[in-house]
């Protein structure tokens, strides 16, 4: 079974340049020092799965990323496996260890971040401090 | 109401679509005059409306929400939004303009709803702005992206679903069974409001285990009252009630399946009758209509515009169909289906048979239409579906093999 991490990294078999070259222009990127394939973010998984679904004969698993741990979600054992369209439901998901933190666990994971953005003052002051706007 | 007493107050108390989340957090939060408006794109139930309520509670804003499929013409943006931006400036009040389903103006038909909208967009530049999409495509969409901070939500992950359930029951003291628990889950599509309805409903019957729920009233009686109804909303309301679980459905318990469980019932019952046949055309338009509308809300999972398919079937077939009563049509159900499930396939089979025959397409959908399931479903001679499509036949003078050459042209066999 081929595992396909989405926004992780992950080792495909050689599967000629043909197929190579389709996977990159479906936004999959290679990097040739470690060797190992990384989806772009936003890219369109379901062609990239039917490419590979053509050109091996293996079963392929995508795994998300567990949104608290980084792990693999453990899609591949999930209880909703056979109902989750994983090339259509938001890109991360939650871990087995970490969904017992609960509902309250999952918030307090994403509190920190909000907090962070509202301390930075959002996207677009942000921008303009880079540019070396006319914010006063 | 569940859903109303947990719709997240915050964003952070939503669940999925973490990163969009953040980044229509961000936009807000560093929003300024003159600012491009935010452009929701995502299935319904991933959370478009939440987010633009949650936002507008937590930075202090007034939510001026507006449908913009429903104020098409561009004398309505106008008029109701244009004043609301006068008064904003005058008043001093901070208002979040909300347009809702802006896809469903359509370019090509209403190039006059684009453009207002686009010069409204313009005006609005001193309030902030979000807008939200169900579908991506279209003229519409390309134009609106080039304009917006776009930020695409997905379906919500089922164990995500999951988490935010059990919060719920737990909060509520209310227990269900892990196997209700993953069928709502699983049936709710990815639409949050949705499975906090279900697992409400199922929680309130007291029901438990993996068994259906069933009404008491059977298809053929739901059917059979809104044939009975005296009044249109009467009538409504029996075809909703086809869509609850019932016990014996033909193409399975989810909601997709008992719609087309509904129009494959009408569809038997107006091809039994012994009515006329412009009655028979005027039925059968207007149920393959409703269907065409069905499939296309299915395959863009428009779900919010479901609720009118049940007005949108009584209002059409209301008057011709006073009288009628269930029947149950003697064919193979997987073909009806198939027809019925596919609104284009069924306008593809009636055109080549108008053309073959010369025919005009209202007088195939009255005479041969209903025939083809029939003649395709015949097991040699002996079946009795057979024996009934030879006696139809005949009384259009049609013979079994002219029918059965159209059949076959049309590679169906
Ligand atoms: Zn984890
Ligand atoms: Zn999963």
């Amino acid at each position: 079974m081929i595992r396909l991490s989405i926004n992780k990294d992950f080792t495909l078999p050689m599967l000629g340049k043909d197929v190579f070259v389709r996977l990159m222009r479906s936004g999959v990127e290679y990097d040739k020092v470690s060797r190992r394939f990384r989806i772009k973010e936003g890219a369109d998984v379901a062609s990239i799965l039917a490419i590979l679904k053509e050109a091996v004969r293996e079963e392929i698993s995508i795994e998300l990323p567990c949104m608290i741990c980084g792990n693999d979600a453990g899609c591949s054992e999930c209880e909703f496996s056979s109902n989750c369209d994983r090339t259509s439901v938001a890109s991360r998901c939650i871990c087995k260890q970490c969904i017992k933190g609960g509902y309250y666990g999952y918030i307090e994971h994403l509190i920190p971040l909000f907090n962070a953005v509202k301390s930075e003052g959002g996207e677009v002051k942000q921008e303009r401090r880079r540019k070396g706007g006319r914010e006063r | 109401m569940w859903v109303e007493r947990y719709r997240p107050k915050s964003i952070v108390e939503m669940v999925g679509n973490e990163d969009a989340r953040l980044e229509a957090y961000r936009w807000l939060v560093g929003w300024r005059q003159g600012d491009r408006p935010l452009l929701l794109i995502g299935p319904p139930g991933t959370g478009k409306t939440t987010i633009a309520k949650a936002l507008a509670d937590e930075f202090g804003y007034e939510l001026f929400e507006l449908n913009a499929s429903d104020e098409r013409t561009k004398e309505r943006l106008e008029h109701l939004i244009k004043p609301l931006l006068e008064n904003a400036n005058i008043y001093g009040r901070r208002i979040l303009l909300f347009l809702d389903e802006v896809d469903g103006l359509h370019g090509t038909y209403d190039r006059g709803g684009l453009s207002a909208l686009l010069s409204l967009l313009k005006d609005a530049s001193n309030i902030p702005v979000i807008m939200a999409a169900n579908s991506d495509s279209g003229e519409v969409m390309k134009e609106l992206r080039k304009v917006s901070k776009v930020v695409r939500m997905k379906g919500i992950p089922p164990r995500l679903l999951l988490l935010y359930l059990e919060h719920v029951l737990e909060s509520e003291g209310k227990s269900m069974s892990i196997g209700d628990r993953l069928r709502v889950v699983v049936e709710c599509n990815g639409d949050v409001r949705s499975m906090l309805n279900m697992a409400q409903s199922l929680v309130g019957m007291g029901v438990s285990g993996m068994e259906p729920i069933s009404y008491s009233t059977p298809i053929d009686a739901a059917i059979n009252s809104f044939f009975a109804a005296g009044n249109m909303e009467e009538a409504v309301y029996a075809l909703s009630r086809c869509e609850g679980f019932y016990t014996d459905p033909l193409f399975g318990y989810d909601s997709e399946k008992r719609r087309v469980d509904k129009l494959v019932a009408l569809y038997s019952s107006i091809i039994n009758a012994s009515i006329d046949n412009d009655r028979m055309v005027r039925l059968l338009e207007a149920l393959s209509y409703a269907d065409i509308l069905i499939a296309r809300m299915n395959r863009l999972r428009i779900w919010s515009m479901l609720k009118y398919i049940d007005r949108i079937i009584t209002y059409s077939i209301f008057n011709d169909s006073r009288g009628l009563s269930y029947s149950q049509y003697d064919m193979p159900y997987n073909l009806s289906s198939k027809a019925f499930n596919e609104g284009r396939v069924l306008r593809m089979i009636v055109d080549a048979i108008a053309s073959r025959l010369h025919e005009s397409r209202h007088n195939v959908v009255a005479y041969y239409m209903p025939y083809i399931p029939l003649i395709l479903g015949r097991k040699s001679n002996s079946s009795s579906s057979s024996s009934t499509a030879v006696r139809i036949g005949e009384g259009y003078s049609i013979t079994m093999d002219e029918l059965e050459g159209i059949a076959k042209s049309l590679a169906l066999g």
